[in-house]
């Protein structure tokens, strides 16, 4: 997300996200009506949210309004606030501060729904971390409202991290699987 | 196109025979307009009796149709529909395992948005999460819609709301029955199960490529298998008489179309609204909820937009419920299932 974004001292090539660099990005979104903001840069990825947005406004034909109350979409979601699904930069270690996932492909949950690792609850799963999988293999099912989405590989690969546990709740966008492309070098 | 589907010539026949249900119509005439041998005739017909429609031999002079067959035959459907997108094509099977794998391999393949696959029997149906429907031959309708909708993938759930509705509508229409929905989309007549719906969508993070809506009714079932009886029925079985296939899926066909443009073009509250019109889940219901996570009662509060079912806890807490089943809890039952303080 370069340009209109970035800062002078924004994090970038062998810079890594520090609290700072996420307090100024806060601040930047503070007082706009900003309610969901979503980058990738180098593999690190931030995602903010505020809690008390998202209510339906029954009037409204497909619209969202400003809220009266706070909605939770889901039982066992993060506390309203900000969210840093990655690991947050921990105070007073040098460690890299963001698991990197750069050149990996993840596979993302296309709708909020509940995720099944497997196609019944006897089934052994899709697919499991050191599986290689092809274009278009199903990874998982995400269900919302009786709408089973199968969810299928993008690359061909390993899969060498999954993000969520059978039967989770799952978000828009939330990453799901991790793959290393097996053409990669 | 379609591997195992009717034979369009099948379906020409029962056309022929129809068009012509009151006179006896020639063996050879048959033979020759619908361009096949005598003897393959004979088979077709014996093919047909074995469904249960009625045709009479008459020695010598050929065969007569006693009823309007009760099949899902495209010749009889389709005309009803005038130009539909839903069912502008339709694929009858006299048996497959499931119309659903059907309709994905089929859009897989880049089948129209609206080609409707019917089966007579599935010898596989299935259900969520690995389910199996029970489809017994010639007695209910077993369905599939392709449907490629201008949605996102986040926005397609509502569809199967959508579907529940127009299920409800033909039904209601049909058959005269009090009809209910469970969310998000059982169809219950006397809080017995009569209709299922299994929707599978293909899509990417940001692009819908396909939406399959799989409906399955039971329409003449005479009996339930015992293992079902106390959870599911059939219209026959509720309204006490037969109800004609042909009619009601014509009539689906049709709520379908028009409740899938009332969504597009009026949105989302066009269905939650109906929805909830006609169901008793909507609000006020004491329910079991069970989903991956467990089980909760809980007490319905109405649709949010996308069609999410709102439910309050007993603790006060509201949320609403993407995923998972709810279950009538009868009140007397409620207080005394009510779960013990952790």
């Amino acid at each position: 997300m370069p340009g209109k974004n970035s800062t002078r001292n924004a994090p970038g090539p062998g810079r890594v996200w520090s609290l700072e660099d996420i307090q100024q990005l806060l601040d930047l979104l503070a007082g706009r009506e900003i309610t969901e903001f979503e980058m990738e840069q180098q593999g690190v990825k931030i995602r903010i949210r505020r809690g008390d947005v998202h209510v339906a406004d029954p009037t409204s034909a497909n619209g969202y309004a400003p809220a009266t109350a706070p909605v939770m979409v889901t039982p066992s979601l993060a506390p309203p606030g900000v969210a840093v699904p990655a690991p947050t930069p921990a105070t007073g270690t040098p460690e890299p501060a963001v698991e990197s996932t750069e050149g990996l492909h993840i596979m993302k949950s296309p709708i909020v729904g509940t995720f099944y690792a497997a196609p019944a609850p006897s089934a052994p799963p899709f697919v499991k971390v050191g599986d290689t999988v092809q274009v278009g293999q199903v990874l998982c099912i995400i269900e919302a409202m009786k709408l089973m989405n199968e969810l299928e590989a993008e690359v061909a690969g390993e899969i060498v991290r999954t993000y969520v546990e059978n039967g989770q709740p799952v978000e828009y966008g939330q990453s799901l699987f991790a793959i290393e492309p097996s053409h990669k070098k | 196109m379609a591997p195992g589907s009717t034979n369009r010539k099948i379906d020409k026949l029962i056309h022929l025979l129809v068009k012509n249900a009151t006179v006896v119509v020639p063996g050879p005439k048959i033979a020759s307009e619908i361009g096949v041998t005598r003897s393959t005739v004979w088979t077709w017909i014996e093919k047909l009796r074995s469904l249960g429609v009625e045709i009479r031999g008459v020695p010598a002079a050929g065969y007569r149709l006693v009823n309007i067959p009760d099949l899902l035959a495209p010749s009889l459907v389709r005309p009803e529909l005038g130009e539909p997108e839903i069912g502008h094509n339709i694929l009858h099977y006299f048996r497959t395992e499931s119309t659903n794998d059907v309709a994905l391999k089929l859009a897989a393949e880049g089948a129209a948005h609206g080609t409707v696959v019917v089966a007579e029997e599935q010898t596989a149906g299935r259900g969520r999460l690995g389910r199996a429907w029970y489809s017994e031959k010639s007695s209910g309708i077993y369905m599939s819609v392709i449907l490629r909708p201008p949605l996102s993938p986040a926005a397609a759930p509502v569809l199967t709301l959508m579907a529940g509705v127009a299920v409800h509508q033909a039904i209601t229409s049909t058959t005269g029955l009090a009809v209910d929905i469970r969310w998000p989309n059982d169809l219950l007549v006397n809080r017995k199960k009569v209709c299922g719906i299994l929707t599978e969508m293909n899509a990417e993070l940001d692009r819908l490529h396909a939406v399959v809506l799989g409906i399955g009714i039971n329409v003449n079932h005479t009996q339930m298998p015992a293992e079902l009886r106390a959870i599911a029925s059939s219209l026959r079985l509720e309204a006490h008489r037969t109800v004609s296939r042909v009619q009601l899926l014509v009539a689906l066909l049709r709520e379908l179309e028009r409740h899938y443009h009332l969504l597009l073009k009026d949105g989302n509250t066009a269905i939650t609204e109906r929805w909830a019109a006609a169901s008793t889940f909507a609000r006020g219901k004491r329910v079991r909820v069970v989903n991956a996570a467990g089980e909760m009662l809980a007490t319905t509060a109405g649709l949010d937009p996308s069609g999410a079912l709102r439910i309050r806890r007993d603790d006060g807490r509201e949320e609403s419920l993407v995923a998972g089943e709810v279950v009538e809890v009868k009140v007397e039952t409620a207080s005394v299932q009510r779960p013990r303080p952790a």
